[in-house]
């Protein structure tokens, strides 16, 4: 038996490895991997396969508690299947099935892995910060050599003697299963036994403990029911930034130090200044030159047989950038980590979910890619609507792939997305995969799935996410689940949650060719009922639910703006009145319809200004006072400063007030006024200064009037009624010349 | 009589004789150390016999490494940092250690022109013999090019433009024509530049990208932590108080640590404990002004005060680097002192002797 304790992504460690294995062939290998992961390994050898890819392993019943294991092609791992499968020598994976660890307890792991970065002991020794760094230069950058392997075993054994430092119970378990793995294995007679694992589990191999010690450890233990696949990897999601705790510092230079270029320190450079001269920096050939030779130099003040990254990166500082570290941050993405995304050829079984959804970005053009991308979708055209639908339907089902962006200009044809892969998404298109074989059948499941203890809010998005993504059989479904909910709510105050989306469904719905007459009616039958529950919903509130409730009214208006249905409109007006004039309603949505009206000119500023009085006289609690303020002009920093007919009223208001009053008073108001920026309240108080607010000016026409008068109604009444025929306006209004 | 400021391959010439004598790595050409015993030299060691080398240097020893790697390939080496960030001190010791001999120094200034940098003319001599070498008036770097030596070149960015590009040629051929006499001189191997600029300058005379192109760059950044401060500026009062046979005792460290923690508070515009924001003031409060507020206060103490580094000693210098425009600064440092000075334990004198001064 040899046992090769390697990292689990180095390019020392895999060319070593392989070079081991071609003097010494094996007749099998063992591979520190979870047992369930064995019968991925014959695909790595198929035509198509690019990594990095992982292994996946996933609970059955709940696909989100899973598990990858990262191969990128400099991974030892990796090198080693690729020996075996094309040798035809088994590969055995022997460590503790997965089906055992996610059974267990996280919480059973009484030891924190104290010893995070064991190595770094011998790298405080040898002068170095970090393990990650010791082991870069000490392990992975030299060249190969015979001894590499009883080298790092003999260092571990000492180091894992010395320290005798406790091993968390689940590493105990795992090792007690490798040797369990190592013994049947020896019984079936494989003469040449050749380990690869991580090397801090290497001396646990060699001093086996007596099998009913490993025995105990094992008995007894859970288990759960998981499956396990391959899926493209990232490089990204290889360094350890990434959270990965396997992961290196700088996969990128790892690569490319594997790709045995033929002169791999020079490529090197050159990538990176080709790198900085499409950013505008410096980067000639010369200095590529200068710059290699630094790094060469600083690798023999160093005592190094050749420059590695630290050596490579200080030279390019240095030389490329004038000395900036800053301008090192541009190499990260590019060159460090590099771009690579894995791929698996066609043939790799995987969920249908997972092929139908390849299959519609193969159709719809749409490469998944670790770059961030934006596409902006023109929805007259057949292409983008598709891929529009495509990407909606992801939504639907939970993979995040692609963001909304919210598109500025006008027109409702376009649509703007943010598209970036990551290797997780895999694991949500698994977690969806039980709901249906396709996309379609599987968003709509996901769509029309709904409990009775859904919000009607909820169920809008829904309906709002069904049309867009052209499932016709689930909105429907979902507007006759609306309807339902609708006539059943006794919540006004949820009632109107569903409105703006719908409201919004309604207005565009037509370029994407739905049917929304049977959402127009529902849409009726929603609105009368809120018209009528307003009032009662209003009344008896605390004061967050006041809150809650007025911010809802605050789009219901907005949404009902855009419908320009008269009759909603008056019905709405009629059921604000009540609102504002209702003592038992609360304070805050009290304000809110007392300034609705206001602006809609059912009341008179004279009514107005009464209301206002009234509710900020010292008759009622301070609290209520302070509210019904919030209501009235939350939000209204802006338009204060234009309105002056309303900065007028609380002017006027504000020098009626007695000293004493004024203090009382003070407080409540600035709560309001606090809330908007002060630039805003910089120009209410210059227009406080020096307009002059006593002269009533109608909010209407803010024109000076000598302006006003100069106008020549002949010559403008042809302009008027074009506008006015642009506009809609009905022409009666027009002034006769 | 003693002179006030020895050079530096004068003053730690013991350092670099034992260096030498140990060092049994590759020398390049006409360097005196190996680049290993350079870096050494810089950044402080103990030798196999015990004998001690003081650190020149306190900072990041990767960077040490850079300046000599670069020196090492015949690069010209760019110093660049803010005012007091030990740049001309390194490159001083830098030529004391490779070329023993630190003193081929061109100061740049406005009126810096391009015979400083190449040659002069003997004119009585031009006039009596005509052009001749015997009339030539060679310039530091004529003579470091014919020795093989390092030249510095102080406050790069200072020189005009036109001037400075005079180096490209001498610095990528490495030679120095001199057409009148149709003749030139090539630079033999040991020879090289290393020239300091500030980073405040920026934009004054900027380096043209083919000069640029020249020279390696290394940034020298102000002291990263309180400690490493406080031990520069230590190490540096110390040596000048004896240099300078100032009559007072070198103060505490905890006086030293005072002085520093104002400084960097100022600077960096927020206290030590990152709590509390700070006003900067205009002047730059380098380590190099820290250590000069201190060997102020040491010569203060020492000829009018009690011997020993007292808060009064140090506050008028303080005063004196904090506040450099009377407009703003006095207010700035008021505020910093009302608002962070006075609060802390321990600190009230200095509160005091500061308020006084202002």
């Amino acid at each position: 038996m040899t046992i090769y304790g390697i990292r689990h992504h180095g390019p020392g460690c895999a060319r070593s490895l392989k070079a081991a294995l071609e003097a010494d062939p094996p007749d099998i290998i063992l591979l520190e991997s979870p047992a369930e992961t064995e019968s991925l390994i014959p695909d790595a050898t198929r035509e198509g396969m690019e990594p990095p890819v992982a292994m996946l392993v996933h609970e059955v019943a709940q696909p989100q508690h899973a598990a990858f294991y990262p191969l990128a092609r400099f991974s030892p791992e990796w090198q080693a299947i690729l020996w075996a499968t094309s040798r035809g020598i088994p590969v055995r994976c022997f460590d503790l099935p997965a089906a055992h660890t996610f059974a267990l307890d996280p919480e059973e792991d009484t030891i924190a892995e104290e010893c995070q970065d064991p190595f770094r002991y011998f790298a405080e020794v040898d002068g170095y910060t970090d393990g990650e760094r010791w082991w870069n230069d000490r392990v992975e950058e030299r060249g190969d050599s015979a001894t590499f392997f009883a080298a790092i075993l003999e260092a571990v054994t000492t180091l894992r003697e010395e320290l005798a430092a406790n091993e968390s119970s689940r590493t105990l378990r795992r090792e007690a299963w490798m040797r369990r793995v190592l013994r049947a294995t020896e019984k079936e007679g494989f003469q040449k036994i050749a380990v690869v694992c991580g090397a801090w589990h290497a001396p646990a191999l060699i001093k086996r403990p007596p099998v009913k010690d490993d025995d105990r450890l094992l008995k007894g233990l859970a288990k759960v029911k998981v499956a396990a696949t391959w899926a493209p990897w990232t490089h990204e999601r290889l360094t350890s930034a990434s959270g990965y705790g396997a992961g290196v510092r700088a996969p990128g230079w790892y690569d490319h130090l594997w790709s045995r270029a033929r002169h791999p320190f020079t490529t090197w450079m050159t990538k990176a200044a080709r790198v900085l001269r499409k950013e505008d920096l410096e980067g000639s050939s010369a200095s590529i030159i200068e710059a290699t030779r630094l790094a060469h130099s600083l690798a023999g003040l160093r005592g190094r047989p050749r420059p590695g990254l630290d050596e490579s990166l200080e030279a390019m500082q240095t030389v490329f950038c004038a000395g900036d570290a800053s301008q090192l941050a541009l190499l990260k993405g590019p060159l460090l980590v590099g771009k690579q995304l894995g791929n698996l050829p066609d043939s790799v079984a995987r969920l249908p979910l997972q092929a139908d959804i390849e299959a519609w970005q193969k159709r719809l053009r749409l490469k998944p890619s670790s770059e961030r991308k934006t596409i902006s979708l023109d929805l007259r055209e057949e292409n983008a609507r598709r891929r529009s639908l495509f990407l909606h339907r992801l939504l639907a089902i939970g993979v995040p792939w692609g963001r909304k962006q919210t598109v500025r200009g006008k027109g409702t044809f376009k649509e703007s997305w943010e598209l970036h892969w990551k290797p997780e998404l895999v694991v949500d298109i698994i977690d969806a995969a039980p709901h249906g074989n396709t996309l379609a059948i599987a968003a709509q499941a996901f769509l029309t799935d709904i409990s009775a203890s859904d919000t009607i809010g909820a169920v809008t998005e829904k309906l709002d996410l069904a049309l867009l993504a052209h499932l016709p059989e689930a909105a429907a479904t979902l507007l006759t689940r609306l309807d339902h909910f609708a006539a059943a709510s006794e919540d006004t105050a949820e009632l109107l949650t569903a409105v703006p989306p719908l409201a919004r469904i309604t207005r565009y719905g037509d370029v994407r060719q739905t049917d929304v007459e049977a959402l127009e009616q529902i849409l009726t039958q929603i609105t009368t009922r809120i018209h009528i529950g307003l009032p009662m919903a209003a009344s008896g509130l605390d004061a967050q639910a006041a809150a809650t409730l007025t911010n809802r009214l605050r789009s219901y208006s907005e949404a009902l703006d855009t419908l320009q249905a008269s009759d909603m409109e008056t019905d709405y007006l009629q059921a604000l009145q009540k609102l504002a004039t209702n003592a038992n309603t609360a304070s805050e949505p009290r304000g809110y319809a007392t300034r609705m009206l206001r602006d809609r000119h059912v009341l008179s500023s004279d009514d107005c200004a009464r209301l206002f009085r009234f509710a900020m006289s010292s008759g009622n609690a301070p609290a209520e006072t302070a509210t019904w303020l919030e209501g009235f002009l939350r939000g209204s920093g802006a338009l204060l400063i234009h309105d002056q007919g309303l900065l007028a009223m609380i002017h006027a208001w504000m020098d009626t007030l007695t000293d004493e009053h004024f203090q009382t008073i003070l407080p409540l108001v600035r709560r309001t006024f606090g809330t908007f920026t002060s630039p805003e309240r910089g120009q209410i108080g210059h227009v406080l200064q020096t307009a002059d607010l006593a002269k009533p000016s109608s909010s209407t026409s803010d024109l000076p009037s000598e302006m006003a008068v100069e106008l020549d109604l002949a010559r403008a009444l042809p302009v008027l009624s074009i506008v006015a025929d642009l506009l809609e306006l009905p022409s009666s209004k027009l002034p006769k010349s | 009589m003693s002179i006030l400021r020895e050079h530096a391959e004068n003053l730690y010439a013991d350092e670099l004789a034992a260096l030498a004598k140990h060092d049994d790595r590759p020398r390049p050409t006409q360097w005196k150390l190996s680049p290993w015993a350079v870096t050494d030299y810089l950044l402080g060691t103990t030798l196999d016999d015990g004998s001690e080398i003081t650190p020149k240097y306190i900072g990041d020893r990767r960077l040490m490494e850079i300046a000599v790697a670069t020196l090492a390939t015949d690069r010209a080496l760019l110093l660049l940092g803010v005012p007091g960030t030990a740049k001309s001190w390194v490159s001083e010791h830098l030529a004391a250690a490779i070329s023993g001999d630190s003193t081929l120094l061109i100061q740049g200034t406005a009126g810096t022109a391009e015979e400083a940098l190449r040659y002069n003319w003997n004119y009585a001599q031009l006039l009596a013999k005509g052009p001749s070498k015997e009339a030539l008036v060679p310039s530091p770097m004529f003579h470091a090019m014919e020795d093989g030596k390092l030249c510095r070149v102080e406050e790069l960015t200072r020189i005009p433009s036109e001037v400075q590009d005079t180096l490209i040629t001498l610095l990528s051929e490495k030679t120095l024509p001199i057409p009148e006499l149709s003749d030139e001189i090539q630079a033999t191997a040991g020879f090289n530049t290393i020239a300091t600029a500030n980073s405040r300058d920026r934009g004054v005379n900027d380096l043209s990208s083919a000069l640029q192109r020249r020279f390696n760059t290394v940034v020298l950044p102000l002291p990263k932590s309180l400690e490493s401060e406080v031990t520069i500026v230590q190490s540096r009062v110390a040596s000048m108080a004896q240099a300078l046979a100032l009559p007072a005792e070198p103060p505490a460290l905890e006086e030293i640590r005072r002085v520093v923690t104002v400084f960097r508070e100022l600077r960096s515009g927020a206290t030590e404990d990152g709590t509390a924001k700070v006003k900067s003031p205009t002047a730059t409060l380098s380590t190099a002004e820290a250590i000069s507020v201190i060997t102020n206060g040491l010569s203060l103490a020492g000829h009018f005060g009690s011997g020993a580094v007292n808060a009064h000693d140090l506050a008028s210098g303080m005063v004196g680097a904090i506040v450099k425009d009377p407009s703003q600064d006095p207010t700035v440092f008021r505020e910093y002192l009302e608002t962070v000075v006075k609060e802390r334990d321990g600190w009230a004198d200095l509160y005091r002797a500061c308020r006084d001064q202002l």
